[in-house]
């Protein structure tokens, strides 16, 4: 019996132990990293080492590797402490990694699905990377966006340079400079042609982050609809 | 503490003797007691503020300043309130390593003066240095509201950044402060980010607009950097089912103010209500200025102004300020419509109003004709035909000038191209007693183009004038043509041609004898301009040609340089990560294009400036040097011989001292030495000197210290002063209540007494009151006096 006990109490102190030693490692890393500037409609988010989405509210922190999903309609606007700026438009699944060291600041932003515009400060020899499942690009200083599904990657690079490598068939590597789009296919084929119309008018819609709010009185109280302004 | 302070204060005294100046310079002026720069940052909005002696003589007071590299002065005019003047001059604008200002003080009996006196010409105008964005601006980074924002009060979150710290700052140390209101106990510190969330604590930030200031501390406590930005919130309202929010601010002030000067009283009585608003994407401004300075024999006094906008169009009536191309119409008040339509790359603007209002003459005297004529009265320029028989000595009026301006013009980000079009008249009918009415005509066109991410930016603009200098009779008929210029006419010319001329032109502008240009082929009404901008490896070059002929005139900016032309070079360099500034400038312009001088005179100028900034526990130190030469090779015992070189220097030394107390002095010396070589003899050696010292002892408390040196020998006339002041700022009743009071005494060859009081009281937090009072004696002279009471709304 007594055996027995000492056996439960030596689980519990190796669980205890493992338990923290794992919180001490998630607050050594549980540094702010970003903030959610705004937040449209439906926006989720995403700890570190969990499986559960929880609703995202405007001005909460975001941390190394916390992820924001956006619905239908919606928008997630995500600001790094160096003041670059991810604009997470609907449909959109990103995962924000990143490490501060004395005042730089190392970001790298997964992302799953979706479309994201990009504007990014000028960095101090810092590292500014998107992933997506097809493609790896590399920014310094530069605006521009990404359209991602599953099989490519569509990059519109607005202002500088970026550089994007393929992530298969042995990782071809190409810069993709000013009013220029890039394509990353599974395949690892990385085609660069200028930036269509469409594709322009694509862009400009991304940076719309203006909405406007509607008051609904009711009977009931009041109601808020925040809608995008198209104009 | 106080031993601390005292040996902080100690080398305080030692280093003031190398600090150096800017913010308040002082000058002998009838009307301007001193001028005050405030916040003279690279990329932000430069404030300037002149007290005046006295209001009464004043009807307006229009500010000019140029960056450096610059010829032209830019014209702003400040806004009157009180006995004070003051304006802002748009962050985008400022630049280093300083900018060259002055006043002008333009009277109600049509005089004016400058400051300081002379200036642009006889004096050399004031310079501020402008302190580049530095490396602790940067360290600060206010990630949201972003500057100027508009948010609502539901939105607004302040969130900021120290990332960009270095490791000697204590994060936990940080303060800040919303409308100088300490609210740091309500921040959330997480990690480098500091996040203040208003909506946890009601009534903390209301609507309106507020300042936001973050202190930064090293790990000893001493004072490190701050930075201010602003933001403004308003409140969002249902105003029914599915209504849209109309968000608004109100801001109305009302002054009543008496002002004594030595036995003569006058009360002044203003209201100035401000308004914005915007709906969805339509943005509304408003202003309405009303004072008891109003009066039908001046221009305007009262303001009043109404815009309307969106991303593809405005439309601004009553006071408005319409800028087209420089040389045509550029910040001018019109009183009147300005409107303007953006589609995509296509742009159009139109103005029309009132630059002059009418305001008529005064018939002094009247005497027959006969008498007119056998003493020749009638060859006196103020002499005029009342009517057949009589005539009469008048004081002319000012004719009602109304002015019409067409811009239309492609833009993108990296190219413009615009024509435009500006038609002025003075309506002869609009005044009895008046001088000769004229009339202008323009002709414009623009085109910029920028390469390499703007980093080559090629600029050009050219325009063309036709002036009428007397339109009272109206314009030839054809039998005045064919009788000047018909058979047996000694000019000669086709009459024919002329009339279809005529016929052609007389829709634009007036045709008779008085139209000029008179010698277009010399291109004597031409004005054109270009200029080369490259910046490349932290050089800012310019070099650029202009050419204004002798003749050309825009009613629309009455102040450009004529007859002139030559080409200025120069070069900024931005060294060590902004720590060091090195400028050098070269311009070397010629008159008399036309040949209508006795002589052509050259004007030379070379500048040259290095400013530091270490940004360690040592002063930042600007030093410049100015050299004019201006010759026309004439004997220097002609009445027309230009012969004179001017030397200035300039250098200034700011240092801040952090303590926990914060101490900011300031030491600025200028000097400027003319040697005229002609027989006129006009040297000049104006020497001023301006030492100031603030102290922060306390988010309550500061005080200040000034002393002003100035120095002046013009054609062997000598005058100099001293003045002393010393004062503070005082919050009371948890920062509801402020008082200022400064004053002291100036020496020399003007003896006089100052004091200032102002209090204000916020009764509310959107509702204060204030007074303002000033007694001002000099001696032998004169006693001024002003007290005014003010009360400030804001909705």
């Amino acid at each position: 019996m007594r055996m027995t006990i000492n056996l439960i109490l030596m689980l519990l102190i190796m669980c205890s132990t493992q338990l923290i030693a794992q919180n001490s490692e998630e607050a050594a890393n549980s540094k702010s990293v970003a903030i959610l500037n705004k937040v449209v409609k439906d926006v989720e988010h995403q700890k570190i080492q969990t499986d559960d989405w929880e609703e995202a509210k405007r001005g909460m922190t975001l941390q190394d590797g916390h992820s924001i999903r956006t619905g239908g309609r919606s928008l997630a606007l995500v600001t790094f402490l160096d003041k670059s700026l991810l604009r997470v438009r609907e449909n959109s699944i990103v995962k924000i990694f990143s490490s501060i060291e004395g005042t730089k600041q190392n970001k790298n932003t997964q992302i799953d699905q979706g479309v994201v515009n990009f504007d990014v400060s000028k960095q101090q020899d810092e590292e500014f990377k998107f992933t997506t499942p097809t493609g790896l690009a590399s920014i310094r200083g530069t605006s521009g966006y990404f359209e991602v599904i599953p099989d490519k990657t569509w990059l519109i690079v607005e202002e500088g340079l970026v550089e994007v490598k393929a992530l298969s068939n042995g990782g071809e590597v190409q810069n993709v400079g000013a009013g220029n789009t890039a394509e990353i296919d599974k395949e690892g084929n990385i085609s660069i042609r200028p930036t269509t119309e469409d594709e322009k008018a694509k862009l400009n819609s991304s940076k719309k982050d203006k909405t406007i709010k509607y008051i609904i009185e009711t009977s009931e109280g009041e109601y808020e609809l925040e809608l995008f302004d198209e104009n | 503490m106080i031993e601390r302070n005292r040996v902080v204060l100690s080398k305080l005294i030692i280093i003031f003797v190398l600090l150096l100046p800017v913010g308040i310079y002082a000058q002998v002026s009838n009307y301007i007691s001193n001028v005050e720069v405030l916040n003279s940052k690279e990329g932000e909005p430069l404030t300037v503020k002149a007290d005046l002696f006295q209001v009464a003589a004043v009807n307006r007071i229009l500010f000019y300043y140029k960056l450096f590299g610059e010829t032209e002065f830019t014209e702003q005019e400040m806004s009157l309130f009180g006995a004070a003047a003051s304006t802002t001059v748009s962050g985008e604008k400022i630049a280093p390593p300083f900018i060259e200002y002055f006043l002008r003080v333009e009277l109600k009996d049509g005089t004016y003066e400058a400051y300081p006196i002379g200036a642009p010409n006889e004096a050399a105008a004031l310079q501020v240095s402008i302190q580049p964005v530095s490396e602790k601006d940067r360290q600060i980074i206010v990630l949201s509201p972003t500057p100027h924002e508009s948010v609502s009060l539901n939105d607004l979150f302040i969130s900021i950044s120290l990332l960009r710290v270095p490791p000697s700052i204590d994060n936990s140390a940080t303060k800040v402060f919303v409308d100088d209101n300490d609210v740091t106990q309500m921040v959330l510190f997480a990690d480098d980010l500091l996040l203040f969330y208003p909506e946890n604590f009601p009534g903390t930030i209301g609507e309106g607009n507020h300042v936001l200031r973050v202190e930064i501390y090293d790990i000893e406590g001493n004072f490190y950097h701050s930075i201010t930005t602003d933001f403004n919130v308003f409140a969002e309202k249902g105003v029914g089912i599915y209504a849209h929010t109309f968000n608004t601010f109100f801001d109305l002030k009302g002054e009543s103010r008496n002002e004594r000067f030595n036995d003569e009283e006058t009360w002044y009585n203003n209201f100035d209500g401000k308004f914005r608003g915007n709906y969805r994407d339509w943005n509304f401004n408003a202003r309405l200025f009303i004072t008891s300075e109003e009066k039908q024999y001046l221009q305007p006094q009262n303001r009043y102004f109404g815009e309307v906008s969106n991303d593809w169009m405005f439309l601004k009536f009553g006071d408005n300020f319409p800028r087209y191309q420089e040389l045509l119409l550029d910040g001018k008040r019109l009183r009147g419509v300005t409107g303007g339509v953006k589609i995509d790359f296509f742009n159009v603007q139109a103005s029309y109003g009132q630059i002059n209002r009418s305001v008529e003459g005064r018939l002094l005297s009247t005497f027959s004709a006969t008498q007119a004529f056998e003493d020749s009265l009638i060859l006196y320029p103020n002499v005029i035909k009342i009517d057949e028989t009589t005539y009469g000595n008048v004081n002319y009026g000012t004719y009602g000038r109304n002015l019409f301006a067409l811009s239309t013009f492609a833009e993108g980000s990296n190219y413009k191209f615009g024509i435009s079009y500006l038609h002025s008249k003075d309506n002869d009918e609009s005044i009895e007693y008046g001088g000769k009415p004229e009339e202008n005509a323009v002709f414009g066109t623009e085109l910029k183009l920028s390469f390499d991410r703007q980093r080559i930016v090629f600029e050009n603009e050219a325009a063309f004038s036709i002036y009428n200098r007397d339109i009272r009779t109206g314009s030839l008929t054809e039998e005045d043509i064919r009788n000047l210029f018909g058979d047996g006419s000694l000019l000669g010319t086709n009459p024919d041609d002329l009339i279809r001329l005529k016929d052609y032109l007389e829709g634009i502008i007036t045709i008779n004898q008085y139209l000029g240009p008179i010698n277009p082929e010399e291109f004597s009404s031409l004005a054109y301009e270009s200029a080369l901008r490259l910046n490349y490896f932290n050089n800012n070059f310019k070099v650029a040609y202009l050419y204004r002929g002798n003749d050309y005139t825009s009613f629309g900016n009455n102040y450009l340089r004529k007859d002139i032309q030559g080409f200025n070079i120069n070069d900024r360099v931005r060294l060590l990560d902004n720590k060091a500034f090195f400028s050098v400038g070269y311009e070397r312009l010629t008159d008399n294009l036309q040949n209508t001088k006795q002589a052509t005179t050259t004007f030379n100028t070379f500048n040259t400036s290095v400013s530091i900034y270490p940004r360690a526990d040592f002063p930042n130190i600007t030093l410049g040097y100015t050299r004019y030469d201006n010759n026309n090779d004439l004997p220097s015992d002609s009445i027309y011989a230009v012969n004179n070189g001017t030397n200035s220097f300039l250098a200034s030394l700011s240092y801040d001292l952090n303590t926990g107390i914060v101490h900011n002095a300031r030491l600025s010396v200028s000097t400027s030495s003319r040697e005229d070589e002609t027989f006129t003899n006009s040297d000049a050696k104006i020497t001023t000197g301006v030492l100031t010292f603030n102290s922060n002892w306390s988010d309550e408390f500061t005080s200040l210290f000034s002393a002003v040196y100035s120095s002046s020998e013009i054609a062997g006339f000598k005058y100099s002063y001293t003045t002393i002041t010393a004062g503070g700022n005082i919050k009371l009743l948890e920062n509801k209540l402020n008082l200022r009071l400064t004053g002291g005494p100036s020496f020399g060859d003007l003896e006089r007494i100052a004091v200032d009081l102002i209090v204000d009281y916020n009764i509310l937090t959107n509702f204060s009151i204030g007074l303002q009072s000033r007694y001002y004696k000099i001696k032998d002279l004169s006693n001024n006096s002003i007290v005014g009471l003010t009360a400030r709304w804001i909705m």
